[in-house]
């Protein structure tokens, strides 16, 4: 599970004694005063933070209906009648974990690793099994508390934290049993995750078990499960499109431009000496004196990445699509190249977004797995 | 385990038995028995250890036949139904996904000792949760009983020997309050507690009490309220008395003898000169007369040799 969504929690608490408008969007009915802090509300709120300030929703429909009907199969098996939210986010590592309420987030890196449904549903329920436990919600009821906890206090809880962890895979094998999936799918999904760690050391801090337990003891479940199907081959038809690595259309430099294809919007750069670029982010060494920064961000938080503007710091925010394009200039004269730079903004030519290819999934290339 | 005899015996083969062949040879990675080893019962004993580790495995045992060494491992029965009783929807939940779960007793107890932690700091102190099992056909049936008890409220925090320190002062050392921990109206959480008695003797440093000492706290009930009496002994009160930084005599540190002694003016003094000397060790050494209540400081600097050692030239004393 994810550590990420630990570190929005204090906002979302803090949040709760606000007006029913939360970044930007309505809170749900029933989401005011002291029912702001339920573990509805709450869940919410976190998963509108993670959204619109940590994390960006991947652009593919197609694989979204997917990876919600497959997340939706997984939690019909288990008799839960709430509704659920599942969400691919548009990040290349390979992780996946749970909110505080029903929403599940597994990022495009993760998909990548999958080579079947059934693993796909292993993942979703591993994820879902954590929600139903309650794991997350005590995490959330500690951090809440504002204490110090004794190095005894800690040790006992990264212990439970390692049953949690233990649970959530039982959990995966019996809902994929009951769902009709092959459960051998949640050892391979555990082999393919764990072939990207390092190390499968013994750990005193980390509050997963060691790969040998947990596949060890997904194996022994699932002896006693046999049957069901991998879905090997709706899974490659729906997660055809999928791109994996750093996706160009997210923010490009082609040429004498940076184009974010995904926001429609690209823009004239002065030259410079080095660039680095991840996912919506454009940052530019101009010279030694002249620093660039564009991002698309949520219009919703604009104002959080703003400060007023310095002699030596100037920003402009551009309309991009449902997003803000940011241009963060710093250097002597800054406000004038924010200007310029702003002036230069417009829509990318075709030529443009035709060089920007995205490696989509190979399904065919050899997976590593990892072997105890 | 194994005979005296069969101690010469060169290992020709290791197996695991008696498992699913797929968890086998999961198994059979973290044994370390090989061939070509010599058969020994420290290392079979070890593995052994190793395998039960995994969790997976309700016995096991080694056979030694000939060359060949099995370590004959049994699977764990599944849990069949899990009652809960009286536990909050949230426990029961957790108990009840252990349904088709293989029964593993200690984790079990783990997860009703967890259930029982929480109860504890969610207020209820006399809370226990209790696990029965009884095996049928195949499977363990679980009984869970989570008898939360009432749950009870700070009415009052006490400070019994407390007299230079405010109460306020005090309250104010503690965290939690905000989330309802050790504070009036809230919980009371041991652990955190615990955790704040450094944060409480600071305040005492800060006023010169360097021998003051937080005893255990002492919970007095009515009902389902509680009196939380945290005592203090707090000791005489100190003053500064000589200071001397030997490597910068000149230095000039602004503490006066006679003054106050106060933990946060030594540490900003240590700061200053920390900043000064870079990478070289300053280390505040105190010599405390109790009987004319005044502490004596000297602020060591250890300079590490060669680079920082030139710095010494370049100090404002000299």
């Amino acid at each position: 599970m994810g550590r990420v969504a630990l570190l929005v929690v204090a906002l979302a608490l803090t949040a709760c004694s606000r007006p029913p408008v939360f970044l930007g969007a309505r809170m749900p009915a029933g989401c005011t005063g002291e029912a702001a802090g339920s573990e509805r509300c709450l869940g919410w709120m976190i998963d509108r933070i993670l959204i619109t300030m940590s994390f960006r929703p991947y652009d593919d429909a197609r694989i979204a209906a997917y990876v919600e009907q497959v997340g939706n199969r997984v939690v019909r098996a288990s008799g839960d009648r709430r509704t659920w939210t599942f969400r691919v986010l548009d990040s290349t590592e390979v992780q996946a974990f749970a909110g505080l309420s029903t929403t599940v987030y597994v990022n495009r890196g993760a998909l990548a690793l999958l080579r079947s449904e059934a693993e796909l549903a292993a993942v979703l329920g591993h994820e879902i099994g954590h929600v139903l436990g309650g794991h997350l919600k005590e995490n959330f009821e500690e951090l809440g508390k504002d204490v110090g906890r004794s190095r005894l206090a800690e040790s006992h809880a990264n212990r439970y934290a390692r049953d949690d962890e233990i649970q959530a895979d039982e959990v995966a094998v019996l809902l994929l049993a009951k769902a009709g999936y092959d459960v051998r799918a949640v050892e391979r999904m555990l082999r393919a995750f764990a072939a990207t760690s390092p190390t499968d050391g013994d750990d005193a801090a980390d509050h997963h078990p060691r790969w040998t337990e947990r596949v060890a003891r997904v194996q022994a479940l699932a002896a006693l499960h046999p049957g069901g199907t991998l879905e090997e081959q709706r899974f490659s038809t729906q997660i055809a499109s999928l791109v994996v690595g750093e996706d160009p259309r997210g923010a490009a430099v082609v040429g004498a431009a940076a184009v974010f294809a995904h926001a429609r919007v690209a823009i004239a750069l002065p030259a410079f000496q080095q660039k680095f670029i991840e996912q919506r982010t454009i940052a530019l060494k101009v010279d030694d004196r002249v620093v660039i920064d564009l991002r698309l961000i949520e219009p919703a938080i604009a104002q959080r990445f703003v400060a007023p503007p310095s002699r030596d710091t100037a920003y402009e925010l551009v309309p991009a699509g449902r997003q803000a394009l940011l241009i963060t200039v710093k250097g002597p004269d800054a406000m004038n190249l924010a200007r310029q730079m702003r002036a230069s903004v417009r829509r990318p030519r075709d030529e443009e977004l035709a060089q920007l290819r995205p490696t989509r999934i190979d399904l065919d290339a050899p997976r590593i797995l990892w072997l105890p | 385990m194994i005979g005296v005899a069969d101690r010469d015996v060169v290992i020709g083969s290791v197996e695991i038995a008696g498992i699913d062949p797929a968890l086998a040879v999961t198994l059979r990675s973290v044994v370390e028995t090989a061939p070509g080893q010599r058969v020994g019962e420290a290392p079979l004993a070890a593995d052994l250890r190793r395998l039960w580790k995994l969790g997976v495995v309700a016995d096991a045992h080694v056979e030694v036949a000939g060359e060949h060494v099995a370590f004959v491992v049994s699977p764990r029965p599944r849990v069949g139904t899990v009652v809960v009783a009286h536990a909050d929807p949230a426990a029961s939940r957790r108990f009840r996904l252990l349904e088709g779960a293989p029964f593993e007793p200690a984790r079990i107890t783990r997860i009703a000792a967890a259930t029982e932690l929480g109860y504890i700091r969610d207020g209820h102190l006399d809370a226990e949760v209790r696990v029965a099992s009884a095996p049928r056909a195949g499977a363990v049936d679980v009984c869970v009983v989570a008898v939360p008890g009432p749950r009870l409220t700070i009415e009052a925090v006490r400070f019994p020997g407390r007299s230079r320190v405010s109460e306020a002062t005090l309250l104010g050392a503690l965290h939690g309050a905000k989330g309802g921990v050790n504070t009036v109206g809230g919980v009371y959480d041991a652990d955190a507690l615990a955790t704040d008695e450094p944060f409480l003797i600071s305040e005492y440093f800060e006023r010169g009490m360097i021998n003051a000492d937080i005893g255990d706290p002492r919970l007095v009930r009515h009902g389902a309220k509680l009196i939380l009496e945290i005592p203090v002994t707090e000791g005489p009160v100190f003053s500064i008395g000589t200071v001397s930084i030997p490597a910068a005599p000149g230095f000039e540190h602004g503490l006066v003898r006679g003054e106050l002694f106060a933990r946060s003016r030594l540490a900003d003094l240590r700061d200053r000169l920390q900043q000064l000397a870079g990478d070289a060790f300053v280390t505040p050494q105190t010599f405390i007369d109790l009987e004319q209540r005044r502490v004596d400081i000297t602020y060591q600097i250890e300079w590490r040799w060669p680079w920082d050692a030139l710095r010494s030239w370049s100090w404002p004393s000299r």
